[in-house]
């Protein structure tokens, strides 16, 4: 049960999926995640300042999750490629971000003294 | 602001940037649907009894603004219970920007009817299309939320709403039909169109 797992190991943060943890990728789903139509390959590079190697190696990362779907079409007779995230990489991409926030929360709170860490008693 | 506040401000703007563009699944057709055979039920009424139930502009009015605002009402309860029962970590975003869009438009929609109802009932005959406009207006608004297809009854509601305006304008005051008419035909598109199950209908 997962409210058991965080009882027991309040900072395993299993929910911090490694694909989205990455600063890279985690600025190409937060570019694409106010997109519904997508952004083209081209904006996604400018907004999250990568080359298109870099790119394109992280977005197949993404891709190969199912976190995000890739489509080429012919534009005025140019190649137009679209990223959107996928539904399954919206659900993931909201959890991964409780479960952030749950960290940052609790970072905070151990920094300031108000977590008290006790030893396990087994 | 601490780094780690900013942080957390920076995940709550995502978040909202997420719900804007999500599926909102908490409009239910059936409640939308219900306020369209409603209309179609006062429009009949109107019809058929004119000297009982349309017997003025005034009375014409103020039955849609009415009816209008207990639907409102029904679909925003809706929309909330439905919403906070999925309890993901999405509802209390998605909910905001809903209601965002949903209550200024409500509360515009409100005041001027109260003022027109309360200072000017020779103005009557606008608010029938001025409130259907307003429909309109959210329907357009909520685009990225909502089916594609909500461009259509939202261009319906919008054009009505307009014709409507001028036509009463033209004619000088309401009929049932010229008020009803297109708030029914509005409704049932609404909930035509929201009742499409596909999960998310924009990318993947």
């Amino acid at each position: 049960m997962a409210g058991d797992s965080r009882e027991e190991a309040p900072f395993a943060f299993n929910g911090l999926d490694r694909i989205f943890h990455e600063r890279a990728r985690l600025g190409i789903v937060t570019s694409l995640a106010g997109q519904p139509e997508g952004l083209a390959f081209a904006q996604l590079k400018r907004m999250c300042g990568l080359t298109d190697g870099n790119l394109n190696r992280h977005l197949a990362v993404l891709e190969e999750a199912g976190f995000i779907s890739i489509h080429k079409d012919l534009t005025n007779r140019r190649p137009l490629t679209t990223c959107r995230v996928t539904p399954l990489g919206r659900e993931r991409f909201v959890e991964y971000l409780g479960e952030l926030e749950q960290a940052l929360r609790q970072g905070a709170r151990a920094a300031t003294g108000s977590v008290t860490l006790r030893p396990r008693t087994t | 602001m601490s780094d780690v506040q900013q942080a957390i401000a920076q995940i709550a703007d995502i978040r909202a940037q997420l719900a804007a563009s999500t599926r909102f699944r908490g409009y239910a057709p059936e409640a939308v649907g219900m306020i369209g055979l409603l209309s179609l039920l006062v429009v009949v009424m109107q019809i058929v009894w004119p000297g009982r139930f349309a017997a003025s502009d005034w009375q014409i009015a103020i039955t849609w603004g009415l009816l209008l605002a207990g639907g409102c009402a029904a679909i925003a309860i809706e929309a909330i219970v439905h919403t906070l029962r999925e309890n993901d970590g999405m509802a209390s975003p998605m909910l905001f920007s809903a209601m965002r869009l949903v209550l200024p438009a409500f509360a515009v929609s409100a005041a001027v009817g109260g003022a027109v109802l309360t200072y000017a009932p020779q103005v009557t005959w606008i608010l029938p299309g001025f409130w259907q406009m307003m429909i309109g207006f959210v329907a357009f608004a909520s685009y990225s939320s909502l089916p594609r297809n909500i461009i259509w009854p939202a261009a319906w509601c919008l054009l009505s709403g307009a014709v409507g305006l001028f036509l009463a304008g033209h004619h000088g005051s309401l009929t049932p039909l010229m008020a009803g008419g297109p708030i029914v035909v509005g409704h049932l598109a609404i909930a035509w169109v929201i009742s499409d199950k596909e999960r998310i209908p924009h990318g993947g």
